[in-house]
């Protein structure tokens, strides 16, 4: 008999009676939340820096942000990269001289300052955590409310990956004291921007 | 109201009858006609605790025969009501048993939310802390436990609020274990006594006279850790405070 | 392992105890805090519960499911009956790609099955990437909490592990600059990887992929840069749809640390081009497990740490006196299963205060385990002989109160009359700490008898 089989007869034979199945509930929302307001509050408490704008020089303001930076990857065709060449990276190791990284993402949610950002937007897989700094575009009118706002949004069966980015990397293992900058980007902008 | 038997348990019979004494006294002072029924013995909560519920089967049924004629049955201790209400499903369910186990009850919850008094025209001028039995509070749900969000009313902290002239010290774990757990004060003694030892500490820091309880068992290793390190502050069972009345109804 | 006596060395050192449980117990005032900006938490509990309830029903549907779908996605699907099982799976799959550096991002369950150790064995490097859990493999040790590995570990503590072997300065004991060294110098283990191997927090059987959260990045950054990810995941890890996930990830890094959603909240379906993505399913007991009606909901576990957070036993003995790869309330009851009589003293390791089951998310009944496990365990005999025989002297006194009445009577006259040395070596386990209660003349029976003589 495989592992498998004697898995599945296990579990045949342990389970219990079929439990039905339940309807996750609606919870009840303030209809007065300003969502901007609140993921602003949440982007800044994860850790993040938060930019709302109505510009349409992104570059400009990402170089304000971050004068020292050296190397831009961006994801986004109306930014230009700088100290960088998208087109003749070949390998995802590569990426590990890239200062900051700058992508687009699909919606931000209030409850927690998370943004989804799936394996087109960011362009490579790696990315997002390799880079020292991490920049996100996101449109001001995708924010949702929670999670569950989140998972309608998505079509998770057609996302090859696709990742919650909520602030900078971050670590408390040594004493509970909180340090920004783990084993992924340092810092964390979020831009919204008009659309 | 009817007829309504005192349990009273077993180490309250031997070591601090006094508690036993003040819930008597107290429920008498409220109306009630009580009745102690002299061949009680115990609940069997050690049984159960040490892992020997099978044991269980004679000590259950004796107390049930001892009970199931009255209409309530009241006694000054959270952790034993918890055991038969909770553990006496171990027992062939008679008709007795499931009505033993409906209608027992913890001292405050009865005198809360049966009879439906709050003051007791008591008085206890007194710095007073209010340690929380955990099979009181999360067994029989006697308060909101400071794992859920909503506020901290309770059955005692309700009946104590009306006593005259006493103050509620409030600690800063507010409902952390004791660390008695009955044959976990033995088993695990060195972590008990911590438990206990940091518990009294967070009374005494904030200036407690007397820590109070629904549960002597919890008070009286909280006690015996007091006493070692000789501190001013006391213990008392919530009977006896509620006993302390100004003038008889 | 018996936990009282790994307890009471713990506990000798009284500054280090202390240290231990306020920072263990900060983290569950975090929890606190984060949970008050959730009105629906107690519903959310409650949802959390119906869909692992109805989950474990259906669990062998479940897992036929994902096993489909995910091989639709092209991921490759593997079954281990055990621990055993899954090292040999994992190693065959590393073998077969030549791997000689492997990087693991936070999993239990490669924990329980004991994965690093026989990976080295066969001569494979296993790093493991998590800061905590760097600091405890440096340190060879057990992790002593499930999400917080390092946390019984003082930075002076981890200042010296760094130095010696990652060259910081000596003495220097900041997080900051700690952190920045673990960063360089994982930075350059991930680059050199052929392989990373993570764990699973939630597979979803409808669209045959699954989830890996980390507040560090190590899962994705070890993942995304080599051609070979292995994930293991826990039979029990199944959940049946993508909207489901809202519910758990709402409840998970709430419980779990404070935050309301960890940074990095990673969705796998299909490989990276040109990358394989294995999964390994395994049960190593949990089937069993699923078979004892009082324990079967252990397995809603998310695996949140909240109930040690919560649990005045573990802040006070910590996570090495529990002896298995989970510790604290959980750990209790999940380790039985595994091995009663090795095991046999943590679900005795309890005050059954019911904290633990009041703050779990998928709200397991853990105090009601921990005690039912007591009985199974006294049952299969693995409960201290000297208890058995005043258990039973207990329960032939408390039927019988005539006896009762006697033997109380004689206690409490042998209490007064013996000298108090004696009566302090009788029961030296109390007395050694606390003060014996002064033991008075009369019982409350002979009080009321007395009384109503005299009406």
């Amino acid at each position: 008999m495989t592992d498998r089989e004697q898995i599945l007869n296990t579990i045949a034979a342990n389970k219990p009676r079929t439990i039905p199945s339940i309807v996750i509930p609606k919870f009840k929302r303030k209809t007065s939340e300003n969502l901007i307001e609140l993921f602003k509050q949440m982007v800044i408490y994860v850790g993040g820096r938060f930019i709302i704008t109505n510009s349409k020089d992104i570059f400009q303001i990402i170089e304000e942000q971050y004068p020292k930076v050296e190397t831009i990857y961006s994801c986004v065709t109306e930014i230009s990269s700088k100290g960088v060449m998208p087109e003749k990276i070949s390998k995802p190791h590569e990426l590990n001289s890239v200062d900051l990284a700058v992508m687009e993402g699909t919606f931000g949610v209030a409850e927690n300052g998370a943004i989804w950002v799936t394996e087109k937007q960011m362009c490579h897989r790696v990315l997002p955590f390799i880079a020292e700094h991490l920049v996100i575009l996101l449109d001001r009118q995708s924010i949702v409310v929670d999670m569950h706002g989140a998972y309608d949004r998505i079509n998770l069966s057609q996302v090859s990956y696709g990742t919650f980015i909520s602030g900078p990397s971050k670590t408390a293992d040594i004493e509970q004291v909180l340090v920004m900058g783990a084993q992924g980007a340092r810092s964390h902008t979020v831009i919204l921007t008009e659309n | 109201m009817g007829r309504v038997a005192l349990f009273v348990p077993c180490y309250i019979d031997q070591v601090y009858p006094q508690v036993g004494v003040a819930t008597l006294e107290l429920l008498e002072k409220l109306g009630l006609d009580v009745i102690y029924p002299t061949n009680q013995t115990c609940c069997g909560q050690p049984l159960g605790n040490a892992g020997y519920e099978c044991e269980l089967d004679e000590v259950a049924n004796w107390f049930v025969d001892q009970f199931a004629q009255f209409d309530a049955i009241i006694s000054p201790s959270g952790s034993c009501v918890h055991f038969v209400k909770e553990h006496y499903s171990f027992i062939d369910q008679t008709s007795s048993v499931k009505y033993v186990r409906n209608n027992v009850y913890e001292l405050c919850d009865y005198i809360v939310n049966v009879l439906k008094l709050r003051d007791l025209n008591a008085q206890f001028p007194h710095q007073v802390g209010i340690h929380y039995s955990c099979h009181s509070l999360r067994g029989l749900n006697s308060g909101m436990p400071s794992e859920v969000i909503g506020g901290d009313h309770s059955n005692i902290q309700d009946l104590l609020e009306s006593v005259r002239d006493l103050s509620i010290i409030k600690p800063d774990r507010r409902d952390e274990c004791c660390g008695f757990g009955g044959t976990f004060s033995i088993d695990e003694s060195a972590v008990s006594v911590k438990m206990g030892q940091d518990r009294s500490a967070d009374f005494e820091k904030q200036g407690a006279e007397y820590i109070t309880s629904t549960d002597m068992s919890c008070l009286m290793h909280l006690d015996g850790i007091l006493k070692r390190s000789k501190s001013r502050t006391q213990v008392i069972h919530v009977a006896e405070i509620l006993n302390q009345t100004m003038a008889v109804r | 392992m018996n936990h009282s006596v790994a307890a009471e060395k713990f506990i000798q050192d009284t500054p280090r105890v202390n240290w231990h449980d306020k920072a263990v117990w900060y983290i569950r005032e975090k929890r606190d805090r984060a949970v008050a900006f959730v009105p629906e938490w107690e519903e959310l509990r409650d949802a959390a519960a119906a869909i692992k309830g109805e989950t474990i029903s259906k669990l062998d549907e479940y897992l036929v499911q994902f096993e489909s779908r995910a091989k639709e996605n092209g991921i490759i699907i593997h079954w281990a009956v055990d621990g055993e099982a899954h090292n040999k799976i994992v190693h065959q799959i590393l073998d077969k790609h030549q791997v000689q550096l492997a990087v693991k991002s936070k999993s239990m369950l490669t924990e329980e099955c004991g994965l690093n150790s026989y990976l080295e064995g066969q001569g494979i490097e296993v790093v493991d990437t998590d800061l905590g859990e760097r600091v405890i493999q440096l340190a060879k040790e057990d992790p002593s909490h499930i999400v917080m590995p390092a946390i019984h570990r003082k930075k002076e503590e981890i200042g010296e592990l760094f130095h010696a072997h990652l060259g910081t300065d000596p003495g220097n004991n900041d997080p900051n600059y700690l952190t920045e060294a673990a960063r360089h110098h994982l930075r350059k283990k991930f680059l050199k990887a052929d392989a990373a191997i993570t764990g699973v927090n939630f597979a979803i059987a409808g669209t045959g992929g699954f989830v890996v959260v980390t507040n560090e990045g190590n899962a994705d950054m070890g993942v995304n840069l080599t051609p070979l990810h292995i994930a293991s995941m826990g039979i029990e890890k199944i959940i049946p749809k993508p909207e489901h996930l809202g519910v758990f990830l709402r409840l998970l890094a709430r419980s779990a640390t404070g935050q309301p959603i960890t940074t990095y909240t990673s969705h796998f379906h299909k490989p990276r081009e040109g990358s394989e993505l294995h999964v390994v399913i395994v049960d190593n007991g949990r089937s069993r497990q699923l078979g004892q009606k009082d324990f079967r909901r252990s397995l809603h576990c998310i695996r949140c740490g909240a109930c040690m957070n919560t649990c005045p036993v573990y802040r006070r003995s910590g996570g090495h006196s529990y002896g298995y790869s989970v510790p604290g309330p959980i750990g209790s009851i999940l380790s039985p299963n595994m091995d009663p009589e090795k095991h046999a003293s943590l679900p005795f390791a309890s005050t059954l205060c019911g904290s633990c089951s009041t703050v779990c998310p998928v709200k397991i009944d853990v105090d009601k385990q921990l005690y039912k496990w007591r009985q199974i365990i006294t049952d299969k005999g693995f409960a201290p002989t000297k208890k058995t025989m005043s258990i039973k002297l207990g329960n032939y006194s408390f039927s019988n109160p005539m006896i009762f009445r006697v033997i109380g009577g004689l206690a409490r006259m042998g209490m007064k009359l013996l000298p108090k040395s004696l009566t302090n070596l009788l029961l030296i386990k109390w007395t050694k700490d606390r003060d014996l209660p002064k033991i008075p003349k009369r019982s409350f029976r002979d009080w009321f008898l007395k009384r109503e003589r005299v009406k």
